[in-house]
C-alpha cells in the first residue's frame, strides 16, 4: 500500500467527500467524524509520504501503470510532498474548528455539504500540488476552483451569493486561459506530462516563438485571476469577507497558494528559467506583485471589517510571493516558496481566530472588538502572532520568508533591487500600521476595569489556533525543514 | 587584562532566559498572592542580576564569553557574546533594573493594572539584555523587537487618551526603526555574507549600497536613541508612563540606540572605513544639535519629567557624539556616559517618582518646599542634578571630561564647546529646580496633603533603591580605581585595535 | 505574403478559436446580464474545445476504433476528444452552478442585472 500512496491520499478523499451525502442520508451526525477521520488518515499518510521522499527522493508513481509520456504521472518531490502535509494538516485543523463553528455560520441542513466541499476541495488541491501532468493539473485546478465559489455561496445569504457568483465568474474567465494554453503546449510539443512538455518546448520554442509566448501569458492569466493576482483580485475581498470563517482560512491560506505552486510548476518546468528571462513575463509580474503589495497594503488600512481587513492583506502576501519568483535569483525564488508554505499557516490561522471573534462577539467590526482581549485573550493572543509574523518581527515564521524575499532584492542588484527592498519594507510599515491598531484596540480598549477571564470559545475552536500559531513560532525559531525544502525546490526551479 | 580569549559558557543565555521563566512565574502565580508575585518579581531581577555580575568574573579575566545556539540555521543563530562593553553596560542594565524592580513594588501599590505591569517590566529586561549581549546582528534585531514592542506597554500603562497618543506615536517609531534596522542587517549579510559581532568590521567595502545601510542604521537607532529630529516621541512618552518605566526608558532602552549605533560603527563597519568615508560625521553633527536642542527644550518645560525627558535627549547628543569623534578616549567617554547617564537618569526619575506619588506634584513650578519635606530624596535629586552638570567628583564629569579630551583629540575643539555650553543649561535648568525646592516656602494650597511636615518621606522601599542609585553617581569615583571607567577605557581600546 | 496567407489557409481553425475565444470573454465581461455573462463563459470555453479537437483531427482520417478500417490507414488523434469530454463535463458544471446562483441572485435580489446587484448590495452594507 505504501507504494500506492501519492495517488491514495488524493483518491480517499475525493472518494470520500462523495461518500459523505450518502452518508448524511444514513446519520446526518456521522459526517464529521467520518470525515475528520479521512482528513486525519490523509495527514498521516501525507507525513508518511514525506518522510519517504527525503529518505528515497521523488517517487514517481504511474497511474494504472501507464508510463509517461502515454499515461498520468504522479510525482511527489520535496515541495509537493511538504504541501500535501500542509494542506492536509491544515484542512484537518479546519475541520476541527468547523466541528462547533460551521452549524452557526450556515444552515444546519447544508452542514454535510460542507463536508463534502471541504473533503473535495483539499483532494483536489494535493492532487494539484503532486501531479505531473498538465491535463490532470487542468482538472484538479478546475475542483478547487468550483469548490471555492461554493464554499462561499454555502453560506445563503445575499452577500455569500453575491460574492459566490462573482468569484465563479472570475474563476471561469481564469480556466478558459488555463486549457487554451495547455492545448498550445499540447501542439507545439505533442505532450501532455509536463517533464516530456518542457523537453520538447525547448526544441520547439525557435519554431513557435510566439504561440510559446502565447501560452505563457495565458497561464499568468488563467492561474493569476485565481490566485488573485494584483490587479485581478477583484473578487477577493468580498469572497473572503462573506464565507464562513472555516471556508475563508481554507481559500485564503491554501487554495490561493496552491494555484501560485501550480503556476510555478508549469512555467519553470515548461520553459525553463533561461526560455522565462527572454520573454516580459518576469518584468509583467514584478510591476503587478509591487502594484498588488502596496495597494492591497493601503486598502487594507482603511479596513473597518475584520476578515476584509485580512482578506485585502492577503493581496499583499500575494504580491510578496510574486515578487519573490519574479525577481527569479537564487534566495528570491528560496523565499517566495518559503512564504507560500509560512503564509499559508498564517492567513488559515489568521480566519480562524475571526472566525472565534464572530462566533463569539457576533460582529466582525473593528471598532465594536473594543476590549475582546480581555474576554478571549488566547484568540487575540493568537491573532497578534500572526500580525507580528506578517510585519516581519524575528522568531515567527514570517520573518524568515521576508529576509529570504529582501535577501532576493538585494541580490537582484542595483538600484532596482533596492527599490524591491524599498517596496518590502514600505509594506511591512503599511503590516503593522493596519494590524496594530486592531491588537490595541483589543488589548487596551473598551471596559478597563474588566478582569481578563480565560476564552469561553469551545476548545475545538481554540485548539487549531493554538496549534497553528505554535507552528508560527516553531518554524520561525528552528526554520531548517521549510527552508531546506525551499531551498532545494528554488534549485530546482532555476535549473541550478 | 589581556585581550579576548574566547570562552564558551550558557551563562549569558541563562541570563536571557531567567527573565522571560521569571515572566512566566509572576504571570502564573501573581493571582495567587501578591506577596508571592512580589517575591517572585524581585528574585527574577535579583538572579539576572547576580548572573550579570558573575560573568565579570570572566571578562574581569580578560575572556569573552560566547555561546551560539542553533548553528544549523544560519544565519539565524542565536548568538551571545559578552565583551567588556557587553558586561559593562549588560551589569548597569541589571543593577538599574533591580533597583527600578523594588521601587515599583510600592510604586504601583496604588496604580491600576499591576497585573499587566509587573510581567512586562520583567520581560523588558530580557529584551535589552539580549540586545545588550547578542554576538551577532540577527539577535541583536530579534531582541531589539522584543524589547521595543514590549516597552510600548511601558508608555500606554495609564490608558489615559494622552498615554495612548503617546504610545501610537512610539508604536509607530518602534515600527519604522525596525524596519530601518531590518534593512540595515540584510544589506549587511547581503555584502558581507556574515551577521557577526565578534570583529571589527565585517562590510567589505565602501559603496552606495552600504552608505544606505549605514543611513539605515543610524535612522533607525536614532529613532530608538531620540536623536534629533527623531526625538519626538521621547517627551510625549515619559510624562505619561509609570517612574519606574521612564526610568528605564531613559535609563536604558532608549541606549540601546545608542549601543546599537557603537557597535554598527566598529563592529560591522570597523573604525578604519569610518575613518576612510567620513561617514559618522553626519552623526556627530546630528549629535551636536541633538545636544544643544535638548538642553534648550529642557529650559522652557515646567512639567518635570517632560524637563528630564528632554534632559536625556541632550545626554544622547553626548553619548553619539562620542561615539561618532572615532577617537578612543571620545569612546571610551562615550561608553562611560552611558553608564553614568544610565544611572542618574534612573536616580532622577524615580526620584520624581516619589516626589509625584507623595505630593502629587507633576511641575516644576509646584515643587516650592519639597526639599524639606522630603529631604533625602531631594538630596539624591540633587546629588544627581550635579551630576549631570558635571560637578567633580560625580561620575557626570569624568564622563564629560573623557568626552571632552575625545573631541580634542580628534581636533573637533568645538564639540568640546557644544559641550560647556549645555553643561552650562544643564545647570540652568536643573538649579532652579534645586533651589525652589529648597529655598522656596510653598505658596498657599499647591501641596496636597501632609503640608509643611518636617519629615514626610518616601516609603523606605522606594527611598533604598534611590539612595542606593544616588551613592553610586558617587562611590565608584572616589575609589581609588575608577572601576566602570577602567572598563569603557578597555572596551573603547578593544574597539580600536586591530 | 503568399506564404503568410497560406499558413493562414492552413491554420484558419486556430485564429477562429481565437476570434471565438475573444467574443467569449468581452461578452462576459461586458454585459451587465449574469445570463449573458454565463453564455459568454460558455462561448469562450466552447472556442477551446473546438481548438482542441481541431488539433487531433487529421485529413482524411479514420476514427481511430479498432475493426473500423482505422488499420493501416492515417486516423484521428484520439487523445484531444478524450480530454475535451472531460472538459465538457467541468463547462457543464461551472455552467450549472453558476445557473444555481443566479436563481438564488435573483431570490435575494429581484434582479439578473449585475450591475444592480452591486448597488443593492452596497445599500444593505
Amino acid at each position: 500500500m505504501i507504494y500506492q500512496l501519492p495517488v491514495l491520499i488524493v483518491v480517499q478523499l475525493l472518494l470520500g467527500s462523495f461518500l459523505m451525502p450518502i452518508v448524511g442520508r444514513i446519520r446526518n451526525q456521522l459526517i464529521p467524524h467520518i470525515s475528520l477521520f479521512l482528513m486525519g488518515l490523509a495527514n498521516v499518510f501525507s507525513i508518511i509520504l514525506l518522510f519517504r521522499v527525503v529518505r528515497e527522493g521523488n517517487i514517481h508513481y504511474h497511474l494504472g501503470n501507464w508510463a509517461p509520456p502515454w499515461g498520468i504521472e504522479i510525482v511527489a518531490d520535496l515541495l509537493g510532498a511538504y504541501m500535501a502535509v500542509i494542506i492536509t494538516g491544515i484542512s484537518f485543523l479546519v475541520l476541527v474548528f468547523a466541528w462547533r463553528d460551521i452549524q452557526r455560520e450556515i444552515n444546519y441542513a447544508l452542514r454535510g455539504w460542507f463536508y463534502t466541499l471541504v473533503l473535495l476541495i483539499s483532494g483536489a488541491m494535493v492532487g494539484m500540488v503532486l501531479t505531473n501532468d498538465l491535463f490532470n493539473l487542468y482538472v484538479m485546478v478546475e475542483i478547487v476552483s468550483l469548490c471555492g465559489p461554493a464554499l462561499v455561496a454555502i453560506r445563503n445569504n445575499r452577500l455569500a451569493v453575491e460574492a459566490g457568483f462573482k468569484y465563479l465568474v472570475m474563476i471561469a474567465l481564469g480556466s478558459g486561459p488555463i486549457l487554451f494554453g495547455i492545448a498550445l503546449i499540447y501542439m507545439i510539443t505533442g505532450h501532455l506530462n509536463m517533464t516530456f512538455a518542457g523537453q520538447e518546448v525547448l526544441n520547439v520554442i525557435h519554431e513557435y516563438p510566439r504561440v510559446a509566448l502565447l501560452a505563457q501569458a495565458f497561464f499568468i492569466v488563467g492561474f493569476g485571476v485565481k490566485a488573485a493576482l494584483f490587479p485581478l483580485h477583484v473578487w477577493l475581498p468580498d469572497a473572503y469577507t462573506s464565507a464562513p470563517s472555516p471556508s475563508s482560512a481554507l481559500l485564503a491560506g491554501l487554495a490561493a497558494k496552491v494555484y501560485i505552486v501550480g503556476l510555478t510548476r508549469v512555467l519553470f518546468n515548461l520553459y525553463g528559467i533561461d526560455v522565462l528571462a527572454t520573454t516580459p513575463l518576469f518584468t509583467i509580474l514584478k510591476v503587478m506583485a509591487v502594484a498588488g503589495i502596496i495597494m492591497g497594503s493601503i486598502m487594507a488600512l482603511n479596513q473597518k471589517d475584520i476578515k476584509r481587513l485580512v482578506a485585502y492583506s492577503s493581496v499583499a502576501q500575494i504580491g510578496y510571493i510574486f515578487l519573490g519568483l519574479s525577481l527569479a535569483t537564487g534566495f528570491s525564488v528560496t523565499g517566495a516558496i518559503l512564504h507560500i508554505l509560512n503564509h499559508a499557516l498564517i492567513k488559515s490561522m489568521m480566519f480562524l481566530c475571526c472566525g472565534v471573534i464572530i462566533y463569539q462577539k457576533k460582529t466582525s467590526n473593528v471598532d465594536e472588538l473594543g476590549g475582546v482581549g480581555k474576554e478571549f485573550p488566547i484568540t487575540m493572543i493568537c491573532f497578534g502572532i500572526g500580525a507580528f509574523a506578517m510585519v516581519g518581527i524575528p522568531m515567527l515564521n514570517g520573518f524568515i520568508s521576508k529576509w529570504y524575499i529582501s535577501l532576493g532584492a538585494l541580490e537582484y542588484g542595483g538600484l532596482a533591487g533596492l527599490m524591491y527592498l524599498l517596496v518590502i519594507i514600505i509594506s511591512s510599515l503599511l503590516n503593522g500600521l493596519y494590524y496594530l491598531p486592531v491588537l490595541i484596540k483589543a488589548f487596551l480598549g473598551g471596559d478597563s476595569q474588566k478582569e481578563t477571564v480565560f476564552d469561553k470559545a469551545p476548545i475545538t475552536l481554540i485548539l487549531p489556533i493554538v496549534i497553528l500559531a505554535a507552528g508560527i513560532i516553531i518554524l520561525g525559531l528552528l526554520p531548517f525543514v521549510p527552508l531546506q525544502i525551499a531551498a532545494d525546490a528554488a534549485q530546482h526551479l532555476l535549473g541550478q | 587584562m589581556v585581550q579576548g580569549v574566547e570562552t564558551h559558557s550558557h551563562l549569558p543565555g541563562l541570563v536571557v532566559l531567567i527573565p522571560i521563566i521569571f515572566t512566566a512565574l509572576v504571570g502564573i502565580f501573581q493571582k495567587r498572592s501578591f506577596l508571592l508575585r512580589n517575591w517572585l518579581f524581585i528574585s527574577g531581577a535579583a538572579i539576572t542580576f547576580a548572573g550579570m555580575a558573575l560573568m565579570g568574573y570572566y571578562v574581569l579575566q580578560g575572556r569573552i564569553l560566547v555561546i551560539n545556539y542553533l548553528v544549523a540555521m544560519f544565519p539565524f543563530t542565536i548568538t551571545f557574546r559578552v565583551d567588556t562593553l557587553s558586561f559593562l553596560i549588560g551589569v548597569v542594565a541589571a543593577g538599574v533594573w533591580l533597583l527600578a524592580s523594588i521601587y515599583c513594588l510600592q510604586y504601583m501599590k496604588d496604580d491600576h493594572a499591576p497585573n499587566r505591569y509587573f510581567p512586562v517590566h520583567i520581560f523588558t529586561l530580557a529584551g535589552s539584555l539580549g540586545v545588550f549581549l547578542a554576538g551577532n546582528l540577527y539577535t541583536f534585531f530579534l531582541f531589539y523587537e522584543v524589547m521595543a514592542f514590549s516597552g510600548y506597554l511601558f508608555v500606554i500603562h495609564a490608558e489615559t487618551p494622552e498615554a495612548f497618543k503617546a504610545g501610537s506615536r512610539y508604536l509607530m517609531v518602534t515600527i519604522l526603526s525596525g524596519i530601518l534596522v531590518f534593512t540595515g542587517v540584510i544589506i549587511t549579510y547581503q555584502l558581507a555574507g556574515t551577521l557577526d559581532l565578534g570583529s571589527l568590521g565585517i562590510i567589505p567595502e565602501a559603496n552606495v549600497v552600504s552608505l544606505i545601510a549605514f543611513v539605515a542604521f543610524i535612522i533607525g537607532f536614532g529613532f530608538k536613541a531620540g536623536l534629533f529630529p527623531l526625538h519626538t516621541w521621547l517627551p510625549a512618552a515619559h510624562p505619561v508612563a509609570p517612574s519606574p518605566a521612564s526610568a528605564l526608558l531613559s535609563g536604558i532602552l532608549i541606549k540601546t540606540g545608542a549601543y546599537g549605533i557603537i557597535r554598527v560603527t566598529y563592529n560591522v563597519y570597523g573604525i578604519e572605513m569610518m575613518r576612510d568615508t567620513g561617514w559618522p560625521t553626519i552623526l556627530l553633527i546630528f549629535a551636536a544639535i541633538t545636544t544643544l536642542y535638548g538642553s534648550m527644550a529642557a529650559l522652557v518645560q515646567d512639567n518635570l519629567k517632560r524637563r528630564l525627558a528632554y534632559s536625556s535627549i541632550s545626554q544622547i547628543g553626548y553619548i553619539l557624539m562620542g561615539g561618532a569623534l572615532l577617537t578612543e578616549r571620545g569612546l571610551a567617554g562615550d561608553v562611560f556616559h552611558i553608564v553614568s547617564h544610565a544611572t542618574i537618569k534612573s536616580t532622577l526619575f524615580l526620584t520624581a517618582g516619589a516626589i509625584i506619588t507623595k505630593t502629587g506634584i507633576k511641575y516644576v513650578s509646584q515643587m516650592a518646599g519639597v526639599g524639606r519635606k522630603m529631604p533625602y530624596t531631594m538630596g539624591a535629586f540633587t546629588l544627581a542634578a550635579l551630576a549631570m552638570i558635571g560637578i567633580p567628583p560625580l561620575n557626570g564629569f569624568v564622563s564629560k571630561w573623557a568626552l571632552a579630551l575625545g573631541a580634542l583629540d580628534a581636533g573637533q575643539p568645538g564639540y568640546a564647546v557644544v559641550l560647556l555650553i549645555s553643561s552650562m543649561l544643564n545647570a540652568l535648568y536643573y538649579l532652579p529646580i534645586v533651589i525652589l525646592a529648597y529655598f522656596r516656602k510653598p505658596e498657599e494650597g499647591t501641596v496636597l496633603y501632609g503640608d509643611m511636615l518636617r519629615y514626610d518621606e518616601a516609603r523606605a522601599s522606594m527611598l533604598v533603591p534611590i539612595l542606593i542609585l544616588a551613592l553610586s553617581l558617587v562611590i565608584f569615583n572616589i575609589l581609588p580605581v575608577n572601576l566602570p571607567l577602567v572598563l569603557a577605557e578597555f572596551s573603547a581600546r578593544a574597539l580600536f585595535q586591530h | 505574403m503568399a506564404e503568410a496567407l497560406a499558413a493562414l489557409g492552413q491554420n484558419y481553425f486556430f485564429y477562429y478559436a481565437l476570434i471565438l475565444f475573444m467574443v467569449g470573454f468581452y461578452t462576459t465581461l461586458s454585459h451587465s446580464n449574469i445570463l449573458k455573462k454565463i453564455i459568454g463563459i460558455n462561448i469562450m470555453e466552447t472556442s477551446i474545445f473546438l481548438f482542441f479537437v481541431a488539433l487531433g483531427y487529421v485529413e482524411g482520417g479514420q476514427a481511430p476504433i479498432m475493426g473500423r478500417g482505422a488499420e493501416g490507414g492515417p486516423y484521428m488523434n484520439p487523445l484531444p476528444s478524450a480530454l475535451i469530454l472531460t472538459g465538457i463535463v467541468v463547462s457543464v458544471s461551472i455552467t450549472a452552478f453558476a445557473l444555481a446562483l443566479m436563481v438564488k441572485l435573483y431570490h435575494f435580489y429581484g434582479t439578473l442585472d449585475a450591475d444592480e446587484i452591486v448597488m443593492l448590495r452596497g445599500e444593505r452594507q
